[in-house]
């Protein structure tokens, strides 16, 4: 298997790590006009959840990622995100189970599904059919095209 | 009760049609004249001595035109060898049942039949021939194809879903990469992010690389190394495995390449491993081992996995066209596939199965180094 680890990042703290500019570093303390929103990005595939939570960190969000949907329920009950943006097929817990979970714990959430497989529609169905009616977009997916699309779910965030 | 009706029926027998042994002669042999298969007999040389009315349709030779000539005129000038393995086995009293090949008509048009031969003894309990049947089977065969290429087509759907998987989410991750390398501040991070853009890129090609080789592939035969076959079949899957929580157990041992279509080669560990996947969705082990097998001379696989299981009702059908237990998600034809495609390069394949165990499900294969099945494979009775 090909190595996903990126190990070539030469950051020397963790919010560097995470995509958060020098600048925003330094201003995290004083008062800034709002509260950027947050959100926790789920994807098994660590180079993909890495760089999703760096592109996000960069284009104003507050960005946390999981590798597991174990881990981000732990997570979402802490930091209890504005927005959740998961993986479906995953080991263990997939994302549509987790977002079930999130969606009773944390009904404020937006929670958007995203997958490369081409299995999912027979998962989604079955959730609606439950009652749980999810947004789901295809992988790949260009950055900006996701920024415009968390933007436009949730514009009261961003005012 | 039984005995009086059988007396009383055997009776009323004796006023019929084969009353007589002349009798029965004349309805033996409108038996034979009427039936659609080809019904021949020749003696121990394969002088041709009787030929029905169904083999003059079949091959285009009258009765007279052929009796007294040998059968050999019949065979293909490849498959001449057969005759003689043919013969050898009748002399010695075997029967050859339903042995699937080609023939060749009058007008010099191949068909394919499938033939049953049967030693001819005499009274006093020598061999002094042979009698032939034989049955066209041209419709069963084009069928049989259309079959193949539309599960070649259905596994082709499924490499694609498979595929297309491996595909989207390096992809993702490419071009989050560039982004990210292309909105940056620092040109040492730019460079790390192309980096890892580059690594993820390779991957996609890899797998485009072979899979689209797969679907190129026109079936002549290559030398093909088996490991490396089943371990790109595997990469492939990667993504299903892992998700299922199936670990993969290889051990492979050194064997020389087997000439052979790479394709088909990659559409029977394809299915097989397909199979297992389903078999496992709770998660297990898959375990491939290869083995070099010096008598006979080729190689023997086997694939196991840690499912649930076949019933043993089930076992003889898996094989069969269209036996499924997957409801609507089986075509049921994968396992037929394989065999068929196993069986053209000479081989076998054999399943074993254990529903209280742990030990699932096992798929056996062996292939031969020598090319193209010989008289050898011929099924005798």
């Amino acid at each position: 298997m090909f190595g996903i680890k990126p190990d070539l990042y030469l950051f020397s703290n963790e919010d560097a790590l995470k995509g958060i500019s020098a600048e925003e570093q330094e201003s995290s303390g004083t008062s800034r006009r709002q509260r950027k929103p947050t959100i926790l990005v789920v994807d098994d595939q660590q180079v993909i959840a890495d760089t999703t939570m760096m592109v996000l960190n960069r284009s104003g969000f507050r960005a946390e990622r999981a590798y597991s949907s174990d881990s981000a329920l732990e997570m979402a009950l802490k930091l209890k995100p504005d927005y959740l943006l998961t993986d479906i097929v995953m080991p263990g817990m997939n994302g549509i189970d987790l977002a079930i979970r999130v969606r009773d714990e944390l009904p404020a959430t937006v929670i958007v599904l995203i997958s490369g497989q081409t299995g999912v529609t027979d998962l989604l169905r079955d959730a609606k059919d439950h009652g749980h009616h999810f947004n789901l977009l295809a992988k790949p997916i260009h950055p900006e095209k996701l920024l415009e699309y968390l933007q436009r779910k949730a514009p009261h965030l961003w005012k | 009760m039984g005995t009086n009706d059988q007396t009383d029926l055997s009776l009323k027998y004796e006023a019929t049609a084969a009353a007589t042994p002349e009798r029965r002669q004349a309805l033996l042999a409108a038996i034979v004249d009427s039936t659609d298969d080809a019904i021949v007999s020749k003696d121990l040389n394969g002088v041709i001595l009787t030929w029905n009315d169904a083999a003059a349709q079949m091959f285009g030779y009258s009765a007279q035109e052929i009796i007294g000539r040998n059968v050999r005129c019949l065979i293909p000038e490849e498959l001449q060898h057969e005759e003689e393995t043919i013969l050898s086995k009748i002399r010695s009293g075997k029967r050859i049942s339903h042995y699937e090949t080609l023939r060749v008509r009058k007008n010099g048009e191949k068909f394919d039949v499938s033939i049953t031969i049967s030693p001819l003894i005499d009274s006093e309990g020598r061999i002094i021939g042979a009698s032939k049947i034989a049955r066209e089977i041209t419709e069963r065969k084009r069928i049989e194809k259309q079959l193949m290429d539309s599960e070649k087509l259905a596994a082709t759907g499924r490499m694609a879903a498979t595929v297309a998987h491996e595909i989207n989410n390096p992809l993702d991750a490419v071009l989050n990469l560039i982004y990210l390398a292309r909105t940056s501040g620092s040109l040492t991070e730019a460079r790390s992010h192309l980096s890892t853009a580059e690594t993820e890129l390779e991957r996609v090609a890899h797998i485009a690389r072979q899979t689209l080789g797969y679907y190129r592939d026109d079936g002549t035969p290559t030398p093909v190394v088996l490991q490396d076959v089943i371990q790109h079949v595997l990469t492939v899957y990667q993504g299903k495995l892992t998700s299922a929580d199936i670990a993969t157990d290889c051990r492979f041992d050194d064997h020389p390449a087997l000439l052979a279509s790479r394709g088909e080669m990659m559409q029977i560990f394809s299915n097989i491993v397909a199979n297992a996947i389903d078999a496992m969705p709770q998660g297990g082990v898959l375990r491939v081992q290869t083995r070099r097998s010096f008598s006979p001379d080729g190689i023997e696989i086997q694939l196991a996995d840690s499912g649930s299981g076949i019933r043993k009702d089930n076992l003889p059908k898996v094989f069969e066209p269209f036996f499924t237990t997957k409801g609507n998600m089986g075509t049921g034809i994968g396992l037929w596939v394989v065999k068929q495609l196993v069986e053209k390069r000479g081989g076998h394949v054999g399943v074993t199965s254990n529903t209280n165990s742990r030990s699932g499900t096992t798929v056996s294969i062996f292939f031969p180094f020598s090319g193209s099945a010989t008289a050898e494979h011929i099924a005798v009775n």
